[in-house]
């Protein structure tokens, strides 16, 4: 009898353990659950506000923003898309990011894209860990000047310094100190480096070198050379921007074909505009205009900056022979 | 050993049905945040919709605070930008003339210029109400160069 009743009570605990386990397990399960929902929350918030801000600062032609969060964020800017904690939503901006972005303080801007006639604008965002150092000569100085002193200038919430190849040795110290502030430099070269290569990497510990090589005297438009070696074009100084922040030249060249989608959906607009026109006018003469819009259109991914160039210079001079009783298209 | 079931059973039954209203309370919640976002990001749109190079005008390679009504006839957001106005939720956008003529035609190239409606984007679906915003623009005619007064509507279909 006596056995039986410690053998009832032996069960009831083993009982007790089994339930109280399951419970256990259920409320784990619970709580890992609802932390995934709530991290799915706050990120497509994230995105979403992220989106707007996008979408506010297009209406501007130069605007810088510094966007403050409570807690660490933690994105990438990838094809198009926002990418946080496994929340993805696609965007309609072209959004120029290193490859990951962290931190509670997160520096978006942009500028508006003009080539010839406005066709968006462009953003940045960074997260302030990388010290960008521009680098020229006496050749280049005057773009360096107009990339870090001018309307065009590289947004002021971006890291960047510059400095002459000439200067290099003398201001390596220099240099250095401010780079340890960061995690990462990168030195955009508008000259050759090798004469500066050896004090870099012996000064440098975490570094990436692009080099910008033009034909054009102000280096509106030419090429990026990213540390992989591949080559890259840019068509303005905010694309050159793009380029400079970009992870690499895969991001880059994402972005550079969604400007290019754009450059053709405005540019359809103003043939379609300009047929309108001719018919309702039919006095004025758009026929050379709308071909030499035609002819930018199907110029469109070409890898050459002098292409463009020609191009974009064809399509403006048209345009502005027209006005008086024949309006212009754009 | 009966007891200790009846009392887990209890138990599991109140733990479920207090999770069933939290999870009701939450998703509510959500959703409400989602309406607010959508709100939110329609009320930046208004801005931003006015600022599009595709229906923006553009003189001598310069941007104008102002929308080109032929640009509105040649260009069909309806087709180019539909995952950017479902963004969020579901929204009509079109531009009326108000001043100084308001009438009832719908503006196509035919009817040019003499209409008042320049439907921007809209979408098919089927809505059981909407919330109208709007915000006043200037409208370019580029034939006789002239500036009338207009409003940018979005409604948000729910």
């Amino acid at each position: 009898m006596q056995n039986k009743a410690q053998m009832s009570s032996a069960m009831n605990y083993l009982f007790a353990i089994i339930i109280g386990g399951i419970i256990f397990m259920f409320f784990v399960g619970f709580a890992y659950k609802f932390m995934g929902f709530s991290g799915n929350v706050n990120a497509a918030s994230l995105v979403s506000s992220l989106n707007d801000e996008f979408a506010a600062f297009s209406a501007s032609d130069s605007a810088e923003k510094t966007l403050t969060f409570r807690q660490e964020a933690s994105f990438r800017v990838y094809e198009g898309r926002v990418i946080s904690n496994e929340q993805t939503q696609y965007i309609d901006h072209i959004v120029f990011a290193p490859y990951l972005i962290e931190g509670k303080e997160i520096f978006i801007s942009t500028k508006a894209l003009d080539i010839p006639y406005r066709v968006g604008n462009v953003f940045y965002v960074d997260d302030g860990k990388t010290l960008y150092i521009l680098v020229y000569d006496s050749n280049t100085e005057e773009a360096v000047e107009e990339l870090t002193g001018s309307y065009n200038s590289v947004p002021t919430n971006l890291p960047t310094l510059k400095v002459s190849v000439n200067e290099f040795g003398n201001n390596v110290e220099e240099l250095v100190a401010a780079a340890n502030k960061y995690e990462k430099v990168r030195f955009v070269f508008f000259t050759k480096y090798d004469s500066v290569l050896s004090l870099i990497q012996g000064n440098f510990e975490s570094y990436e070198i692009l080099q910008v090589s033009s034909s054009e005297e102000d280096y509106a438009y030419g090429n990026m050379m990213y540390p992989s070696g591949e080559q890259v074009v840019y068509l303005g100084y905010p694309l050159l921007i793009g380029a400079m922040i970009s992870g690499d030249a895969y991001m880059y060249e994402y972005n550079l074909g969604l400007v290019e989608e754009k450059i053709s959906r405005v540019s359809n607009v103003y043939i379609e505009k300009a047929k309108f026109l001719a018919m309702r006018l039919p006095e004025c003469d758009y026929v050379i205009l709308k071909s030499a819009l035609s002819s930018y259109q199907s110029i469109i991914g070409s890898e050459s900056y002098s292409v463009y160039m020609n191009s974009i210079e064809n399509v403006e001079n048209e345009n502005k022979k027209l006005g008086g009783g024949c309006p212009e298209v754009f | 050993m009966m007891e200790t079931m009846m009392v887990a059973l209890v138990f599991i039954v109140v733990l479920m049905v207090g999770l069933g209203f939290y999870f009701k309370f939450q998703m509510a919640s959500v959703e409400e945040k989602a309406e607010s976002a959508c709100i939110l990001s329609n009320t930046v749109m208004l801005s931003s919709i006015t600022s599009m190079p595709e229906i923006q005008c553009s003189v001598n390679s310069n941007r104008e605070e102002c929308i080109d009504t032929s640009k509105l006839l040649v260009f069909d957001a309806s087709r180019t930008y539909q995952e950017f106005f479902n963004a969020n939720c579901e929204q009509r956008v079109y531009f009326v003339e108000l001043y100084p003529t308001l009438t009832n035609g719908t503006c196509t190239q035919g009817s040019y210029p003499d209409c008042s409606y320049y439907y921007f984007y809209e979408p098919n679906v089927k809505y059981t109400s909407k919330i109208v915003m709007s915000t006043p623009v200037s409208l370019y005619y580029p034939l006789d160069d002239s500036y009338k007064s207009g409003k940018l509507v979005i409604e948000v279909l729910q």
